[in-house]
């Protein structure tokens, strides 16, 4: 497929550390693309690369097929959508989303207008044009900011952790809602953030970056599944070191005793004493001492848990949901 | 009367007297004198009258008025282009942005009356400039660069800079740089961001800093006085001369209060600009 941005053994090295050191990726037109990784891992910086902000030290961006070294960040097709959406506070929404437009020679008045309008309705924010951004909720000036730069139609979306600063069930909406949108307008997002479960649920692909270097790519489904370093397996969830292989919370299965048919057909279980039981709403998590002194975590729906602490329980899971790291594990 | 009202009647006491005796008072017996009658010797006599603002509306008057709101017009205009990416770089610096600041300020170290005297001795005709310039024969005669407006224009923009770059700083430094790159990201020149996003934004500090230098200028009497070469150059030079040489007190007092009156009246008009943005 073809590919809309590509990042050429990126590097910007600072005097004290490697922000950015020597990371490569192709993001193809109309995907959503996600970095991520902790804070302070360059993300961030790699976004400012790609906007211009920054200058590398080394390597390239090139955008459609075009070198983007030397040119300023207001010669760049992107736009960037801000962690706290840097809206101007002395213009209304309306001329906020307006002003990228108004930049370009030759707009007339008339279709700017138009432009707006339309860019305002896809983000369900028609009738709020005199409005002030002081004046409108988290999830309103999230939508406006989409729309001031959506509006001018950039060949990548860049988005700076938008969802951090909405509170924790506004950000679930939105994270539905932004799908929802890059579908619609089919414009490349890239989009950066610390929460893994964000960059799962949202993206085609997922990058996840770890000081400063770029440790895998892959589909959220690979990643999960197929980590090739135990940085990335940890990262995007929680990991039960079993016998030398990696179970995830959930593929794990709990019973007494191997009396289950099911059970004694999997190759693959261990013993353990249950430590607590720790009821979490839609399932229950289990964590239980093995003897070689590790500990396993299991993640339960309510029926299947009737376990309390002390109880020596076996562990089981299929061979298929193990996996092991290639690399450094 | 609860115990910590009374604590804070106490403390409060020495600045109310302070303000009362040395500001309320003195100002109402000038409010007073604006509308006595001079007597021959000075001094001030009844009957009341109105005759002193009468004579202030005179157009010899109104020259010395006029004068003074464009010398102060034009000082503050020159301070706010002056001080304006002074104020923007030190809010931008990455380092040692105290001592910047402490740089702005460094000139307060020494008496203002001192530092005039020496731009005195810089512009006279026989001083380091036109001696420079006569050395080097780009003139043949010194040039006039001393006791002239030109001269307390420079006078004022020098001495009250720093009152423009100190309200200019703290108001950009609370900028959130976000809003500059995202302006550029929108496809602004840097100089449209600037033109568009930050001088609108800065429009607290701009009004705070004008507020602080216009008033004082308009006021001004140590530099007109002695780089404006004595003549009755500003307002304040033309109150003096009414308590001293004149002797004419009332007429001295009311001219300090139409200058009070103007003041207040800019003052105000540049306040509501501020508070429109905030």
């Amino acid at each position: 497929m073809e590919s809309i941005l590509e990042l050429l053994s990126l590097s910007k090295h600072y005097s004290t550390h490697r922000a950015v050191d020597d990371v490569a990726i192709s993001v193809r037109k109309a995907e959503f693309f996600s970095l991520v990784g902790p804070s302070g891992c360059g993300k961030t910086t790699t976004l400012r690369l790609i906007a211009g902000f920054e200058q590398p030290t080394s390597g390239e961006v090139v955008l459609d097929g075009q070198p983007m070294a030397g040119l300023a960040p207001h010669q760049r097709n992107v736009s960037m959508v801000f962690q706290n959406y840097a809206l101007f506070p002395h213009l209304t929404v309306e001329e906020n989303v307006a002003f990228g437009l108004e930049r370009r020679p030759n707009m007339p008045k008339q279709q700017i207008r138009q432009e707006v309008g339309e860019a305002l309705a896809l983000v369900q924010l028609s009738g709020k044009e005199s409005r002030f951004p002081n004046q409108l909720s988290g999830g309103e000036r999230q939508r406006v900011a989409l729309a001031r730069s959506l509006v001018l139609r950039p060949k990548v979306l860049l988005l700076d952790e938008p969802l951090s600063a909405l509170d924790a069930k506004l950000r679930k909406e939105m994270r539905h809602e932004l799908k929802k949108l890059q579908r619609n307008v089919g414009i490349a997002f890239l989009f950066i953030t610390h929460d893994q479960e964000e960059a799962l649920s949202l993206s085609d692909r997922v990058g996840v970056m770890n000081k400063g270097k770029l440790e895998q790519i892959g589909t959220p489904k690979e990643l999960y599944r197929q980590p090739k370093s135990r940085f990335v397996a940890e990262f995007l969830g929680e990991v039960n070191w079993l016998n030398g292989a990696c179970v995830r919370p959930e593929a794990v299965c709990v019973s007494r005793g191997l009396s289950d048919p099911a059970a004694r057909a999997t190759a693959h279980s261990t013993i353990g004493i249950v430590e607590s039981v720790t009821f979490l709403g839609s399932f229950v998590r289990l964590e239980a001492k093995l003897p070689d002194g590790s500990y396993c975590v299991a993640e339960l729906s309510q029926q299947d848990c009737d376990f309390a602490a002390g109880e020596t329980v076996n562990f089981w899971w299929q061979a298929a949901d193990e996996f092991r790291l290639s690399g450094n594990a | 009367m609860p115990s910590n009202m009374r604590l804070r009647s106490i403390f409060l006491a020495p600045a109310v007297f302070v303000m009362i005796a040395l500001f309320v008072v003195p100002l109402l017996i000038t409010l007073a004198y604006s509308f006595l009658t001079r007597g021959p010797y000075g001094g001030v006599f009844t009957p009341w009258t109105f005759e002193n603002y009468q004579r202030a509306l005179d157009p010899l008057y109104l020259v010395i008025l006029w004068r003074s709101v464009w010398l102060a017009a034009v000082s503050t205009l020159f301070c706010l282009i002056l001080a304006f990416p002074v104020a923007l770089y030190i809010a931008r610096a990455e380092r040692n942005k105290a001592l910047l600041l402490n740089l702005v300020m460094l000139p307060f170290w020494t008496s203002f009356l001192i530092r005039t005297y020496a731009w005195m001795f810089l512009l006279r005709d026989t001083g380091l400039v036109n001696v420079a310039l006569e050395g080097l024969h780009v003139i043949h005669a010194p040039i006039p660069l001393l006791f002239n407006d030109g001269a307390v224009v420079l006078g004022l923009v020098y001495g009250f800079l720093p009152f423009m770059v100190l309200p200019l700083y703290a108001t950009l430094e609370k900028l959130d740089p976000a809003l500059l790159d995202a302006a550029c990201d929108l496809g602004a020149t840097p100089w449209v961001a600037l033109w568009r996003v930050i001088v609108p934004l800065s429009k607290p500090g701009i009004a705070a800093g004008c507020v602080l230098v216009f008033i004082p200028c308009l006021g001004a009497y140590l530099t007109p006085d002695l780089m404006g070469g004595g003549k009755t150059v500003m307002l304040g030079n033309l109150v003096q001369s009414q308590f001293t040489t004149a002797r004419d007190w009332p007429f001295g007092a009311a001219i300090s209060l139409l200058l009070m009156l103007i003041v207040l009246v800019v003052a105000r008009a540049l306040e509501k600009q501020s508070e429109k943005l905030l």
